[in-house]
């Protein structure tokens, strides 16, 4: 049942119109990223390069914020889901359903920006290694953790809110990365109570190796392993909210 | 209105449109800007302003930053930008964002040490760089040409000199980059030449810039200046030990003298004579020939070179007095009424005044130019 | 079991503006009889979609008992045997007619050729087969009105629950659903359907229950409601006192079932021509009207089961 609930979920994202015309501002913007390569004194390819991650990142977020806060809210408005949970599905599964359609679609959309962006460096020159790869994946699974984030948001908000919640957790969670080397300098409680709220939100800076990926620094397996794992952890604890939120919630 | 009409209209306003837009971008000068570099974050701010975008960030900041550096190639003047705090400012936030960029502390390097001529932050920048990208040659061998060519290192400083290029070796990855540290120091002793002491040090900034650059007409400038003083010098001194010997200098061709050249050992590769054996000439590394006026040497390139920096201080006071009253002269007459004192002209130049700013035209070189690169 | 659904005492309320609750049903208590077609009368906002939406499990936390099957409401597995329409009912807007299909028919159990056929069924009984590729964006009201029933049909539940499922069809697919919702009730599906026209009612139910304001006013055997309607004597002659004059030299007199005998007798020794004896099916509309109005004016419910 969760399988065919996300196959369905899946097919309808893929198809939106908002979900394609994002993915045409990625294109866009990774022509334009060679632009600012060529107005760099030197080393324009890895000007390039860092753009069109930072492009598979940004876009990813922004489309996952904007299908994640519409997915069962607008569902819920339009009573599309009426003829679903009608039947025999308990909401659970509807709900964690929804959330594996999502995330299959985004990964598709992952994984043909990740492509695009590598042939269009290869095609203009720009050099390739495994890498960007890595860095591209570890870009998907931040983008599937902030789609299980504005997901969760919406369950306990309106979706204008909850995508404006989703964008400052993604800007918190980047900067919750930034805190480790400075949390000494405050010490006391204010120490503990950092530490303490830093802890509640999701480090995405664990998923930003694409910062290190251009330069060509390696990334252990182990490290890579931890970091999935991570991310799993949190997807699977933010659709466990959510369905505890729609298990009660009033169609 | 009917559906053809309306596409006409569309396509009409959509050219008006895109030409308005068009005329802004295309034909523009490079911009000079002036404004203080007070605003820029902090780096751990600015860590947190990424949101996870460092190095994008740190790049599209550094390529904004270009248009604050002619200003200062051109007055080697970096207080416009918030004084001694502007620029290291601006490259502690970069490097802040990307400690791995080479091209960073390559900037700092130029805009520091070779423009602003603050050698000591700029060795701080370069020693940062090392420390980040222990592989990058281009950091330790600049350190190196600081470190000889404007704290005399290999005179004063010899043993520490000696640690620096071991720790440089030491660095390298692989046995050839390991080799021509020592090949470096090597070449140091050929290269010491009176008034070619900074000669190493400005070709190792011309390796770290791009053709047609900003920062590589700068450096290029800066080395053809160089050797043009250098060729002045050894001229001169020609011309001295003539006059000593009784023998008169009518014309800068009587310069050309090879016994009292090779006393002088002049640099084969940048000194004032130029061609091949069977047909020498005393060509400046500009193109233009050396002159003999009024009993000194002159280098036409350098008076040019002199004359262009002139007209555009006057272009800059010219725009600073259009903005104060409001207008600008009608044409080059009136720019002199403004309050605009204009150069000299040398041999073959002469001052244009169009788009509202003074520009210098310059006559053509008669030779090729010294290939630098 | 005798009773498919049945409501005993059920109030609900929800949150409206400021924290404010606002009820919903107040005490509602009806049952529907298995194999029955049971009408749902009510204007709008009377308490008809959430009575529906608490019946299918859309809405929990009620007060009072529902059960479906005979078991309370809240076991998801009950809701394999029901087949839902909504009112207005919305569609992905990017799927087609025949995956759809075959997406909520997976939902609902079927696979494999099973599912297939029961695609082709009601494709085809609703006219759906040669749109099988449309996607249901592109969709008019009538037609995802039929796609609706389409999809509540698609497994043969043994509970139709349709919530005004005759809203934006034209007459003739108005009379193609009553055919085809008759056809369910015949193979043994029990019909539960909400609307505001009586027509309907009359023209396909054997059950009833008029809701207004959350209440449940009145509920029975329509055979009984209808039997309770006046004749009306159409006749022609001598005019006793309280007929109607029509205008045409004739006169009309409604009386009760009960005075059939003696009216008619009457008339005819007066030497009149009786043109018409007939019951009058207009009364049901002001009977419906009437009740709703007595209640409004009486402030308590009529006829209480």
């Amino acid at each position: 049942m969760i399988l065919v609930i996300a196959g369905a979920t899946c097919r309808e994202a893929l198809r939106s119109r908002s979900f394609l015309g994002l993915l045409a501002f990625y294109a866009v913007g990774v022509l334009l990223a060679r632009v600012v390569g060529w107005i760099s004194a030197t080393d324009g390819d890895l000007v390039t390069t860092d753009l069109v991650l930072s492009l598979q990142a940004l876009v990813g977020v922004l489309v996952a914020v904007a299908t994640g806060t519409a997915l069962v809210h607008s569902e819920i408005k339009q009573r599309t889901l009426y003829t679903v949970l009608s039947r025999p599905i308990a909401r659970w599964r509807f709900v964690l359903g929804k959330y594996l359609g999502l995330a299959g679609a985004l990964a598709a959309g992952q994984a043909a920006m990740l492509a695009l962006g590598l042939l269009w460096l290869a095609a203009t020159g720009a050099p390739l290694h495994g890498a960007l790869l890595l860095a591209g994946l570890l870009t998907a699974v931040e983008v599937l953790v902030m789609a299980a984030v504005a997901l969760c948001w919406t369950a306990l908000t309106s979706p204008l809110l909850a995508a404006a919640l989703g964008l400052a957790t993604y800007a918190l969670g980047h900067a919750v990365a930034t805190l480790p080397g400075m949390l000494p300098y405050l010490g006391g409680w204010r120490m503990t109570l950092a530490a303490v709220g830093a802890s509640l939100i999701p480090n995405l800076g664990r998923f930003a190796y694409r910062n290190d990926a251009v330069h060509g620094v390696p990334l252990p397996l182990a490290e890579l392993g931890l970091t999935l794992v991570y991310g799993g952890l949190w997807i699977a604890l933010l659709v466990a909210i959510t369905v505890a939120v729609y298990r009660r919630k009033q169609l | 209105m009917s559906g053809r009409g309306l596409g006409v209209a569309i396509l009409v306003l959509a050219g008006a449109a895109t030409a308005w837009n068009a005329q802004g971008l295309i034909g523009h000068e490079r911009a000079v800007r002036a404004k203080n570099l007070d605003f820029l974050p902090s780096p751990a701010v600015a860590r947190v302003l990424a949101c996870g975008h460092p190095n994008s960030a740190s790049r599209l900041r550094w390529i904004d930053a270009f248009a604050y550096f002619q200003f200062q190639l051109d007055r080697k003047d970096d207080t416009v930008a918030g004084g001694a705090s502007g620029f290291e400012r601006l490259y502690d936030m970069l490097i802040g964002l990307d400690p791995r960029f080479e091209p960073f502390y390559q900037h700092a390097s130029l805009c520091l040490g070779g423009v602003a001529g603050r050698h000591q932050a700029e060795l701080a920048y370069l020693q940062r760089g090392t420390f980040h990208i222990p592989t990058a040659t281009a950091l330790w061998r600049t350190t190196a040409a600081v470190l000889v060519t404007h704290y005399h290192w290999d005179r004063d400083q010899t043993a520490n000199l000696g640690l620096l290029l071991a720790a440089w070796a030491d660095a390298e990855r692989d046995d050839g980059a390991k080799t021509a540290v020592w090949q470096w120091q090597a070449q140091l002793a050929r290269r010491r030449a009176p008034g070619l002491e900074e000669i190493p040090y400005w070709l190792d900034q011309l390796r770290t810039t791009s053709p047609g650059s900003a920062m590589g007409d700068f450096v290029e400038g800066i080395l053809r200046e160089q050797i043009a003083r250098y060729g002045i010098e050894i001229l001169t001194g020609v011309a001295n030990g003539r006059r000593a010997a009784g023998e008169p200098v009518a014309t800068i061709a009587d310069l050309l003298d090879p016994p009292r050249l090779a006393a002088l050992r002049m640099n084969p590769q940048l000194g004032p004579v130029v061609g091949d054996a069977g047909s020498p000439r005393l060509s400046d590394p500009f193109g233009h020939s050396y002159a003999w006026r009024d009993g000194v040497v002159i280098s036409p390139g350098l008076e040019l070179r002199a004359f262009v920096k002139a007209v555009r201080g006057a272009d800059q006071r010219l725009q600073t007095l259009a903005r104060e009253r409001g207008g600008w002269p009608e044409d080059l007459a009136g720019v002199s009424a403004h309050g605009v004192t204009l150069p000299a002209l040398p041999a073959g130049a002469a001052i244009l005044y169009r788009n509202r700013h003074l520009l210098a035209e310059l006559p053509k070189p008669s030779h090729p130019p010294l290939t630098l690169r | 079991m005798a009773d498919i659904l049945s409501f005993s005492d059920v109030s609900f309320s929800y949150r409206g503006d400021w924290l404010n609750r606002v009820r919903s049903l107040a005490g509602v208590s009806f049952a529907v009889p298995a194999g029955s077609a049971y009408g749902f009368l009510g204007a709008n906002g009377a308490g008809k979609s959430t009575s529906i939406k608490l019946a299918v499990g859309l809405l929990s936390g009620q007060r009072g008992a529902i059960s479906l099957f005979g078991r309370p409401v809240g076991d998801d597995a009950l809701r394999a045997r029901v087949g839902y329409l909504p009112e207005q009912p919305y569609f992905y807007e990017n799927l087609q007619v025949h995956e759809y299909l075959v997406y909520l028919g997976r939902l609902s159990g079927l696979h494999g050729a099973a599912l297939r056929a029961a695609v082709d069924r009601v494709s085809g009984l609703l006219d759906l087969a040669e749109l099988g590729r449309r996607k249901l964006g592109s969709f008019s009201k009538g037609m995802r009105q039929r796609f609706g029933l389409a999809q509540a049909i698609i497994h043969q539940p043994d509970l139709l629950v349709l919530d005004e499922p005759f809203s934006g069809l034209d007459p003739l697919w108005r009379a193609r659903f009553k055919e085809i919702m008759a056809a369910e009730r015949a193979r043994g599906a029990t019909l539960f359907f909400s609307t505001h026209i009586l027509a309907d009612v009359e023209d396909l139910c054997d059950h009833y229950a008029v809701i207004d304001h959350g209440l449940v006013l009145e509920q029975g055997r329509l055979d009984t409601l209808i039997g309770a309607a006046p004749l009306a004597l159409t006749a022609r002659g001598p005019r006793p006192d309280g007929a109607e004059d029509l205008g045409d030299g004739s006169w009309r007199v409604l009386f009760p079932e009960s005075e059939r005998g003696a009216r008619v007798s009457a008339v005819i020794a007066a030497g009149a021509e009786i043109l018409r004896l007939e019951r009058k099916h207009i009364a049901l509309e002001d009977y419906f009207v009437a009740r709703v109005r007595a209640f409004h004016a009486a402030g308590k419910p009529l006829g209480a089961p």
